[in-house]
């Protein structure tokens, strides 16, 4: 096994995490090991059963493995993910570039399929909001993608427009092909679209930090704000925002995961990844 | 907190509640979420192509009867006004209208896998979806502009009136059931291998002859006439034209053989596509 870390960040970790042991409720923490990084391929993540709500009102990632075929071989992206969200919850999925969190979101949104292993949707949930403004058709209008979201999704169609042309503020670019749009309008409309609709959970892929100030203001008013019980499942690696809105943090690494209660330390043991 | 829990209860056992009320409800419904899909996508694919511009989702008729006109003028000119006792534009007019379904069907929705992936990031859209979507899509349009061939055609005195119009509509019907289940095949085919992909422009091309548009199995020897038959697409054809024409030609059909193989291959083809989904990869 090797190390990849310095030596002296894990050293610190750890003793944080000693020091954590006391106070955090997770499984994660709760059995102290001295070197948190050493063995950790081998370690199973806390079993997500005994917090599962009741009625199946929740989000439920069962032992998920995700395998691509490419050129040089097969690689296995995920290998074993579990976990559980449940209403208003919002969680943090951190890892390096390549680690497996667009692909775990993309699972998690149904928009891959998974090789193995089980994602059970209880709550209504948005598709995955990323850079490339997925979800949205490029040779269709604004107003023509907001028709379609609201049929696919059973809402009244003017209302929704009203609220996207509201939102959105793109004014009569609405009304042009959404490939004539600049990324930060094509980020506003998915946005709005995605708050026009009121999921009750949230996959975010590394966007809120799209858009001019007061736009990026309003995005977080409204995923934080207003709808403050939808749950949240946030890819970012922006610590201010993750420690501000998250209550748990999900750390990615080789395709193997581990999930924090404390979402300080997470963030602390991800730095030193 | 508490609030929010009880209100959660509460959501919680209408939940229950609904998921032990009638199965049927229950079936229903989603046969309903289904056709509200399905429908979007339509509605949504007619924008994507067509827009509002000019004559905007019309040209979904137009097109094909472009395709259809320009072709029935071209054949009226080479062969002149009768060819083996058909009148030349009753032929080309159900020949044309029948190949298109055939080619277009086939190749939207071998395509359908790939250009589609973008809709799958919602989570009501399966890839099948997308693929029926266009699946029915094609055939509605292109009955459409057929109709809009025969009216005019019909008009200005070029074709007599329909003889079984019922057949044609089930010729149809069966027809784009055929060519869809050889679509979802041909779709999950492609997504699994590269070779494959290659080879389908020849292998399309090559099969032209064998959809029965240019020519009537009547005309053909015993022994050509059995190993066409062999092929769905002549089935439709024959059965299409039986409906158009009527009894004073000899026609050459099974409609029991055309349905049992749409069957077939539309199982093998959602086999096919579950097990490409697998695989698909969103970029």
């Amino acid at each position: 096994m090797t190390i990849l870390a310095k030596p002296v960040a894990i050293a610190r970790a750890a003793s944080r995490a000693l020091d954590k042991t006391a106070t955090t409720k997770g499984a994660s923490a709760a059995t102290p090991r001295v070197k948190p990084l050493e063995d950790e391929r081998t370690v199973r993540p806390a079993a997500p059963v005994a917090r599962r709500a009741p009625g199946g009102r929740a989000v439920i990632v069962d032992n998920l493995i995700k395998t691509y075929d490419g050129e040089a071989g097969k690689v296995r992206v995920l290998d074993g993910i579990s976990f559980d969200i449940g209403p208003g919850e919002k969680i943090a999925v951190l890892g390096k570039n390549g680690a497996g969190k667009s692909t775990l979101v993309k699972l998690i949104g149904g928009v891959e399929q998974p090789t193995s292993g089980v994602v059970h949707r209880g709550l209504s949930m948005s598709w995955p909001l990323s850079f490339g403004g997925g979800g949205i058709a490029n040779t269709m209008s604004g107003l023509d993608n907001t028709r379609f979201i609201a049929r696919i999704y059973n809402r009244p169609i003017d209302e929704t427009i009203d609220f996207v042309a509201d939102f959105a503020e793109l004014g009569k670019y609405l009304r042009y092909p959404v490939q004539t749009y600049s990324s930060g309008m094509r980020m506003r409309l998915a946005f709005a679209l995605s708050m026009a609709i009121d999921f009750e959970c949230y996959l975010i892929d590394e966007v809120l930090g799209v858009g001019d100030q007061r736009f990026q203001k309003k995005c977080r008013d409204a995923l934080f704000g207003k709808i403050d019980n939808s749950a949240m499942i946030l890819v970012s690696h922006h610590r201010q925002t993750i420690l501000e809105y998250c209550t748990k943090a999900l750390v990615l690494k080789r395709g193997r995961s581990r999930l924090f209660d404390d979402v300080e330390f997470a963030l602390d043991l991800y730095s030193t990844l | 907190m508490t609030v929010a829990t009880e209100t959660n209860d509460r959501r919680n056992a209408t939940a229950r509640l609904a998921r032990y009320g009638d199965g049927l409800r229950d079936f229903l419904s989603r046969l309903a979420t289904q056709w509200r899909v399905i429908r979007a996508l339509m509605i949504r694919d007619m924008m994507a192509r067509y827009g509002r511009e000019n004559i905007g989702f019309l040209w979904l008729i137009g097109e094909p009867v472009l395709l259809i006109g320009g072709i029935i003028i071209l054949w009226s000119v080479m062969k002149g006004s009768v060819t083996h006792g058909v009148s030349v534009i009753a032929f080309a007019l159900t020949g044309y209208s029948m190949l298109t379904i055939w080619r277009h069907i086939v190749s939207r929705g071998t395509n359908a896998l790939k250009l589609s992936t973008g809709l799958l990031f919602h989570q009501n859209v399966r890839v099948l979806d997308t693929i029926l979507a266009q699946i029915l899509m094609e055939s509605i349009s292109t009955f459409l502009s057929f109709l809009f061939c025969y009216l005019l055609l019909y008009l200005f005195g070029f074709v007599e009136l329909v003889h079984d119009p019922l057949l044609m509509v089930l010729a149809w019907v069966l027809m784009t059931l055929f060519s869809g289940g050889f679509a979802l095949c041909l779709g999950g085919l492609v997504e699994m291998s590269k070779p494959i992909e290659r080879m389908i422009q020849p292998v399309m091309y090559f099969m032209l002859p064998l959809t029965g548009a240019f020519y009537m199995v009547d005309w053909m020897p015993q022994r050509v006439r059995d190993f066409l038959l062999l092929f769905p697409m002549v089935h439709a054809q024959e059965m299409f034209r039986a409906g158009f024409m009527g009894p004073r030609l000899t026609y050459y059909y099974d409609g029991w053989y055309l349905f049992v193989c749409g069957i077939i291959a539309f199982w093998l083809g959602l086999a096919f596509i579950k097990h490409a989904e697998r695989n698909l990869h969103v970029a």
